[in-house]
């Protein structure tokens, strides 16, 4: 169940002095925003927070803190509300919605750097930087809508992590307002610093539990002209995975990402049509290079490591309307195999590399002991692979217990429980499991040093202290 | 009163709403959640909305309702939900809830419930939104030289726009006349095509509307029906089949597709260059019929005709008028209509060009308003001036 802390609720001089600092506009109590804000993507849990802010700049939101924390009044900050785990709602307190702050406020195409405020949204960031040959490369399933705050919040990676890494590779300098009010800068705009202890990548991914981000300086690279997309279907999941393995010591696809059959079958159903050819394993590699002459060697190279590896229908899609069938198809696939169901558990592992089959093998195990459907979808070059376990009402122990099942074969293969989605309310009761004690006693450690009453996202990463 | 009763329409759909993943994909392309920042705007927020008001923790204020009266149904969140889920469906169910709710049972004074009913009041008693007397319809005929056979193998239906404000439904009219097409219209005993009811969750009028102009458009034999107007096309064409629960026994096409055919048989010549750079607003009742192409081949078929396409953007996206907002929330529909006409300016185009008389009105409302230095102009105004000799 959830844990979730209820620190002190607002009274109507508290309101009356939110509403001061950002104006009546930007603040909401009514109903229809306490329940509009109750949840995010995928999880099952619904709670209001007692109020809503949109507020306009960090001198509002450092105003807003500084009331919040003389009043134990808890604070969640929310980007777009795309993360999975809960980690954006609030049950009471005050709601920072924090889309209001959209400034792209720098790009300097010569130090390929561009700072922006929280609430720019991935894509419209990219719109800009793109007209000068670059681009901020995660490119996470939800672009179109998440923003970046959300993403260092969370420490988002994508579909093209294997090539580019994660969002935390990107982030140069923070501008964050602190529990207390206060507004530190920490990090520079420089691509590499020694300088003291690395402030900057301890708030990358602490999902707004020791501070509000209100600036992000980030680097950019430069974006390849040659793109290609190829739809791979292996009859066989160990040949896919050897064929993975393989091309993932000769060369860098940008992306490889994996499909189950049940999935395949599920977007194929939805979408009236063959979108995907079925195979036990679908795998979607993406090449981008500079050259064609490079992207035809590298399209050769994996067309013949698939095909030693009994892959002989491998398709290429240049860039335009059938990658984008290709990517929509991928994208669905978190979607479309729970539509029978009336509850999720999203699941976002990563294991290292050579135990992906072993993880994806013991998942179906799993799924067939406990008679659950269980669809596997996937950053399979990289080790992250998400399940999904939708379940009704009867079957939610089972379903639960399944969950447990497989963290604790991700954690005794060497693994996290979450690789890219963050902790949230569900991921909490694994904390210890995969950090122990000690580890987690500093993190502890450090949450009170930045937020001593805990008011910022109170019950997200760590249970809820009983106030 | 338990929620079921409350909401009978919604909870017939309970189980599409809680299909909602809630995901926000549908937040990417819509016009409105653009504008409102918060997320009851949005359409993820109004499923979250519905959700909570069928599932009790929610709660109906006046924020809830405009909200739901808050969307153009432009179909884009249709188009991005990975789910497939027929939002539009959803959330006119959800105004058709609204709209039947008793208004004793809801406990404030609903500004937006109070639009709904004013609108929907004047359509029963004068079939027409506008505020004129049906009996004005045929206002637009004054100064022409026109008469009308009662028999013709095809009706133009004006639509309430057109035929109060008469430029367009003149304009069409004399088209048509010098294409020597064999049409007729059905005078004053057209009526509104039920658009506005059926969006505002009126649906027993609009069904009563749709049985009465089929009626009419059968007694004058045609087989063919052409509107100005999308809006009225799309209830014709889409909805009327689906309201009176039986296919039509005639074909209804939109201005463009019919000139596009005169085009394609070397029957539409245009006389006389117009020196313009325009930029062309796909209307949203366009593009679920997927005429986009239609009306492009015109303007470009009209000599010293400029078509600026946007590279961002191949087709437009909403005015910001459609589903109601404009009689709803005038501000935010020309608010979203500004950053089309900006987008026009960006383009370095001298007008943007529509085919749509609402879209025409909401964009003329936010040149005015935002004082924006860009002409609006319908399409086949430009058809009307081409066609005819310098």
């Amino acid at each position: 169940m959830v844990d979730v802390v209820i620190l002190s609720p607002l009274d109507s001089i508290i309101i009356e002095k939110l509403t001061e600092i950002v104006g009546g506009q930007y603040i909401s109590t009514d109903d229809a925003d306490l329940v509009s804000y109750s949840s995010d993507f995928m999880i099952d849990v619904f709670l209001k927070p007692d109020v809503v802010i949109l507020p306009e700049n960090a001198r509002q939101i450092a105003e807003i803190l500084t009331i919040a924390n003389e009043n134990n009044i808890a604070i969640t900050p929310r980007g777009a509300g795309t993360a999975t785990h809960g980690g954006s709602i609030a049950q009471g307190g005050i709601l920072l919605d924090l889309t209001r702050m959209k400034k792209i406020i720098e790009f300097d195409p010569v130090s390929m750097i561009a700072v922006v405020e929280p609430g720019v949204v991935y894509e419209d960031l990219n719109r800009v930087t793109r007209k000068a040959g670059l681009w901020f490369p995660i490119e996470p399933p939800s672009g179109a809508v998440c923003t970046i705050g959300g993403m260092v919040g969370n420490n988002a990676s994508g579909l093209m992590a294997l090539k580019y890494g994660t969002t935390k590779d990107y982030i140069l300098a923070l501008e964050v307002v602190l529990a207390n009010g206060s507004i530190i800068k920490t990090g520079k705009s420089v691509l590499k610093s020694s300088s003291g202890y690395d402030l900057v990548h301890l708030f990358v991914g602490s999902e707004g539990t020791l501070g509000v981000i209100t600036e992000i300086t980030l680097r950019l690279i430069p974006k390849p002209m040659q793109i290609s997309t190829a739809f791979a279907p292996f009859q066989n999941l160990t040949d896919a995975m050897d064929a993975i393995y393989e091309i993932r010591r000769v060369l860098t696809p940008a992306g490889i990402e994996l499909i189950d059959l049940q999935t395949q079958k599920a977007i194929n159903e939805m979408e009236k049509e063959q979108l995907v050819p079925e195979a036990e394993a679908l795998v979607i590699f993406e090449i981008h290079e500079f050259s064609a002459e490079a992207l035809e060697a590298q399209k050769k190279l994996i067309e013949w490591v698939a095909q030693k590896h009994n892959c002989n229908e491998l398709t290429w899609a240049a860039q335009g309307k059938e990658r984008e069938r290709m990517w929509r198809a991928r994208k669905a696939a978190t979607v479309v195999s729970i539509r029978s169901r009336t509850s999720t558990i999203l699941g976002d592992l990563i294991v290292p590399m050579k135990h992906v089959l072993s993880i994806i093998r013991y998942i179906q195990e799993v799924a067939k002991e406990k008679g659950l459907l269980i669809s596997i979808v996937g950053h399979a070059a990289d080790g992250n692979i998400h399940y999904l376990i939708p379940f009704n009402q009867e079957e939610s122990k089972k379903a639960f217990a399944a969950a447990d099942e497989i963290v604790y074969k991700t954690i005794e293969l060497g693994g996290s429980v979450t690789a890219e989605h963050g902790v949230g309310i569900e991921k909490i009761k694994y904390m210890e499991l995969e950090h122990g004690e000690h580890a987690l006693n500093i993190m502890k450690a450090i949450k009170q040093i930045l937020d001593p009453k805990t008011i910022l996202n109170p019950g997200k990463i760590f249970p809820a202290e009983k106030q | 009163m338990n929620q079921e009763k409350k909401f009978p329409n919604l909870s017939t759909m309970r189980d599409k709403i809680t299909e909602c993943v809630k995901c926000a994909f549908c937040k990417a392309d819509c016009v409105i959640a653009k504008e409102i920042l918060w997320e009851s705007a949005s359409p993820r927020g109004k499923m979250l909305l519905l959700r909570g008001l069928l599932d009790g923790f929610g709660t109906l204020t006046e924020k809830t309702i405009k909200s739901l009266y808050q969307c153009t149904f432009c179909g884009e969140c249709e188009k991005d939900c990975l789910a497939g889920i027929s939002l539009g469906e959803i959330f006119l169910a959800s105004r058709k809830d609204l709209f039947n709710i008793k208004r004793e049972n809801i406990p404030f004074e609903s500004d937006t419930l109070q639009t709904v009913d004013v609108l929907c009041q004047k359509i029963q008693e004068n079939y027409n939104p506008l505020g004129n007397l049906p009996e004005e319809r045929t206002i637009w005929e004054i100064g022409q030289d026109i008469e009308l056979p009662e028999t013709a193998a095809m009706v133009y239906f004006l639509g309430c726009m057109p035929a109060y404000y008469r430029k367009n439904a003149r304009t069409t009219a004399q088209i048509l006349r010098a294409l020597n097409a064999n049409f007729t219209t059905l005078g004053s005993d057209e009526r509104c095509c039920g658009s506005l009811s059926f969006f505002f969750g009126d649906e027993a009028t609009a069904k009563e509307l749709a049985q009465y102009n089929v009626t009419k458009i059968q007694e004058t034999g045609a087989k063919k029906v052409v509107t100005s107007c999308p809006g009225c096309l799309s209830m014709l064409k889409r909805e009327y089949p689906k309201l009176l629960g039986k296919e039509l026994d005639f074909e209804v096409i939109h201005i463009t597709e019919l000139l596009a055919e005169f085009l394609d048989n070397d029957r539409l010549h245009f006389q006389s260059e117009l020196q313009l750079s325009i930029m062309y607003h796909d209307p949203c009742e366009l593009i679920h019929f997927a005429i986009y192409d239609q009306p492009r081949r015109i303007l470009k078929a009209i000599p010293g005709m400029n078509l600026v396409e946007n590279p961002e953007d191949a087709i437009t996206k909403c005015c910001g008028g459609g589903g109601g907002v404009m009689s709803i929330d005038a501000n935010l529909s020309t608010k979203i209509a500004k950053h089309r006409l900006e987008t026009a300016l960006d383009l370095g185009v001298e007008a943007l060009v529509t085919c749509c008389p609402a879209c025409f009105a909401t964009f003329s409302s936010a040149a005015k308003e935002y004082n924006l230095p860009i002409k609006i102009i319908d399409l086949v105004d430009l058809v009307l001036q081409s066609l005819q000799q310098n």
